[in-house]
């Protein structure tokens, strides 16, 4: 079950996907997104706090996506937030690089709504069955 | 011909040429006189690509110019298709929500009609959902546009370097000639891009293998 009260940073250098992902996420029922153009700017957003969800892409400038999420994940304020990898990025070596860094899921682009939900379904399932 | 006054035979210390030492300077003497010809054909090639490789040079950052603005082109059409669709999107809630009142107010084959009807506008909000998400071919070609960018400058930085080398014209502002084989090593990313990138089905049969559904 998606908790889609919760706020979300979408991170993507690219204004398009950056809306595409967001009216995606408003589909689904989110109604509070916030954005970020790199890793760095939204880890700035991110340590204001308040965040229940990262969708991120890959490959940005500044700070890319796996390193925003290995800063959150070293982070001990951030390091169970839920972290979604949306990218064109998807040879194995950097899934498994994704993977080792913690990703929560990995979804490759050009994707699905239900692809993305479903993701995300299954991200806030895991968490549920941890949490519970 | 420059070999010919470069190359004197061998004399003793009188001035005379020493009888045995003839086929072998004759040899040698032939084969340096090849060897001139085939220069002297190499440098009339290199004069004839003069103009050829000079205009690529010249033409790349015109090529590259073309595909940035092919990119801008697809981002900018993108954000107006956007923007429509979620014109479009809102529209559809809206009759959606006049529908659903209406429906309340009505009774008989009415109800059915616009049980019909309704069932054909929420239908369509999948749909422009999906024409949203269809767009996001325009991150994969700006991407694939900037690794094209990358390797038709080190073409061009290749290009001049060949141009300066051979001394066809003196070099023309060469900018930027750091990172010589990045050209490479993205058209080898573009390349194994269309090659080895995963499905989703592959990635999430990788990341069940990691204990992740």
């Amino acid at each position: 079950m998606i908790d889609t009260g919760i706020k979300v940073l979408v991170v993507d250098d690219m204004s398009t996907m950056r809306r595409i992902v967001k009216n995606v996420l408003r589909q689904i029922g989110f109604t509070d997104i916030m954005e970020a153009e790199n890793g760095q700017d939204a880890l700035t957003k991110l340590r204001a706090g308040g965040f229940g969800l990262v969708v991120s892409d890959w490959n940005m400038p500044v700070m890319q996506g796996i390193d925003l999420l290995r800063a959150v994940r070293a982070d001990a304020e951030l390091k169970t937030l839920p972290f979604l990898m949306v990218t064109a990025e998807a040879q194995k070596e950097n899934l498994i690089l994704a993977v080792q860094a913690g990703v929560s899921n990995y979804v490759v682009k050009p994707f699905t709504a239900e692809i993305l939900q479903g993701k995300l379904e299954k991200i806030f399932g895991n968490v549920q069955t941890v949490q519970t | 011909m420059l070999v010919d006054r470069m190359i004197e035979p061998e004399v003793s210390g009188d001035g005379e040429m020493l009888e045995e030492d003839l086929p072998k300077e004759r040899v040698i003497h032939s084969e340096l006189a090849e060897l001139t010809k085939y220069v002297e054909v190499i440098t009339q090639t290199i004069r004839e690509m003069e103009s050829p490789v000079t205009s690529t040079s010249e033409q790349l950052p015109q090529a590259t110019s073309h595909l940035h603005d092919l990119a801008k082109m697809t981002e900018d059409g993108t954000h107006q298709v956007i923007s429509l669709t979620e014109e479009l999107e809102r529209n559809r809630e809206v009759i959606q929500h006049q529908l659903e009142q209406l429906r309340a107010n009505v009774a008989g084959r009415a109800v059915k009609d616009l049980d019909a009807i309704l069932t054909i506008v929420k239908a369509d909000e999948g749909r422009l959902l999906n024409i949203h998400v269809a767009l996001s071919f325009q991150d994969l070609v700006a991407q694939r546009v900037e690794k094209l960018v990358t390797v038709l400058t080190e073409i061009q930085h290749k290009l001049l370097k060949l141009v300066v080398i051979f001394g066809i014209q003196q070099q023309k502002g060469v900018a930027g000639t750091s990172g010589e084989g990045r050209g490479y090593e993205m058209l080898r990313q573009l390349e194994s891009s269309k090659t080895t990138a995963l499905q989703q089905d592959l990635v999430d049969s990788i990341m069940s293998e990691y204990g992740m559904s």
